[in-house]
């Protein structure tokens, strides 16, 4: 099975879905997820579409995306402003610059993208903090141990479902390629 | 004669007939009556007919028995889930009133103006602990106003909106708590570490300290007033070269269950 992602324009309306789909997972992780979840082993979803969004659109028509996503989250979290707004982008980015090379031709090679990329956004986020003063050794800390798992499960999770949601952020731009008249 | 033939083979084929039918009909007692013989056809084809229209009629019975059962079932269904959706709700309500009871005693007990609010989002991150709350200025609420649940505190407010606000959680890495130990008195920081537990900082090696110790708020710092319960100590560790204890704490508020909390209003809050 092979997917195939080529970079075009978005359309108005391709962008509003987008938005709105980001700001629905948004609303499951801050809602529903945590309910059943607390302990945050769960896909990262808004990850994955920015990933699929860095190899589907041109750098500029999606930062102005991404950084409403960023927007949205550092919104909704309780971390240093900007943390996330600045994670994304550079993913956005490397995706983007590299999407020759990640584009990936099999669910598999996509996993393993997603994967990687993941364990890039944590990495960040982690680095980010540290600047902010928070000790390097912290997520090492015995006490935290059940928060690597967590991360882990979490990264796994997002590899794992990422096929998924590519073949369905994909049909959505299929479909309104074909209602908008744009060639996809 | 063999002008004859159609009439003498007409006449013997009739009597051939009524022989045979003599003979067909010769072991019964009864003799042959045409009338019986032509209503035994037309039974037979009514047989059918009856039988296909009672079959039919059968089947639009059942077909509609189905269908009304099926309404039935549907409508019982409906009933059923609305009785389960109203028991659920009572169940609810049942829990939800020993939780605000448990939240009222704490009220009573403290003495303390507070309004209750309800946990509408939690942090999509694991990184960071903080909730939303569904109270915001309008309701009076400001920032750094200590947040309270029915076990001891659970933080402080740090972002407000008309009528929502963020409340950073004691167990975030950015929190950091003035602590008495309920029992000796000793004082120390209790600081969060993005985990299910934290840190008590800053305990002198030879203060009493014990595993089971209550932790409270001293009331310094002026956020949270004084002897709120804020947890137990959970591990005490010496280590040779430090000057201070590891003391590892877990919160008296299970986090992770967190639906209603009551906002502690105070007019001297820090901002």
């Amino acid at each position: 099975m092979e997917t195939r992602f080529r970079a075009q324009s978005l359309s108005y309306k391709e962008a509003m879905t987008y938005l709105f789909l980001g700001i629905v997972f948004l609303i499951l992780e801050t809602t529903a997820w945590s309910w059943v979840d607390p302990a945050h082993c769960r896909p990262n979803l808004i990850l994955i579409l920015i990933v699929y969004l860095g190899m589907a659109i041109p750098l500029i028509t999606g930062s102005i995306l991404i950084v409403c996503f960023g927007l949205l989250t550092d919104t909704a979290s309780g971390g240093p402003a900007g943390l996330f707004t600045i994670v994304y982008l550079l993913i956005f980015g490397i995706t983007v610059l590299m999407r020759q090379r990640l584009e990936p031709t099999t669910i598999f090679y996509q996993m393993i993208v997603i994967l990687l990329l993941a364990v890039l956004a944590e990495t960040m986020i982690w680095c980010i903090l540290s600047i902010y003063g928070w000790p390097l050794e912290i997520i090492f800390a015995p006490s935290r141990g059940l928060f690597i798992v967590a991360q882990g499960v979490s990264v796994l999770l997002t590899a794992f479902v990422s096929p998924v949601f590519f073949w369905f952020f994909e049909r959505i731009r299929f479909t309104n390629g074909q209602q908008t008249g744009d060639e996809v | 004669m063999l002008r004859y033939w159609r009439p003498i083979l007409l006449a013997v084929f009739f009597i051939i007939f009524i022989v045979i039918f003599v003979r067909w009909t010769g072991g019964q007692k009864e003799a042959f009556n045409p009338a019986g013989f032509s209503m035994e056809v037309v039974a037979s084809f009514q047989n059918i007919v009856t039988g296909s229209a009672l079959a039919i009629e059968n089947f639009w019975r059942g077909y509609f028995y189905l269908v009304n059962t099926q309404e039935e079932n549907k409508t019982l269904r409906k009933t059923l889930a609305q009785f389960r959706a109203t028991n659920n709700g009572l169940r609810e309500a049942s829990l939800a009133n020993e939780r605000l009871k448990k939240l009222l005693n704490f009220q009573t007990s403290h003495d303390l103006p507070v309004i209750g609010g309800q946990v509408v989002a939690y942090d999509p991150k694991a990184w960071f602990k903080t909730i939303v709350i569904n109270r915001g200025k309008a309701d009076g609420l400001r920032i750094s106003m200590p947040v309270v649940a029915d076990g001891g505190a659970v933080g402080r407010i740090v972002e407000l909106t008309a009528h929502y606000a963020r409340v950073l959680l004691l167990i975030d890495y950015n929190s950091s708590i003035d602590t008495l130990v309920q029992r000796t008195r000793v004082r120390g920081v209790l600081s969060g570490k993005s985990a299910q537990t934290c840190e008590l900082k800053y305990v002198l090696k030879h203060d009493d300290l014990v595993r089971g110790d209550v932790l409270v708020t001293s009331g310094l710092g002026g956020v949270f007033p004084k002897g709120l319960k804020l947890g137990k100590v959970a591990r005490v560790r010496k280590i040779n070269h430090d000057l201070f204890l590891e003391v590892e704490a877990a919160p008296a508020v299970d986090f992770d269950k967190l639906e209603e909390v009551l906002v502690i209003l105070k007019e001297d809050s820090l901002l």
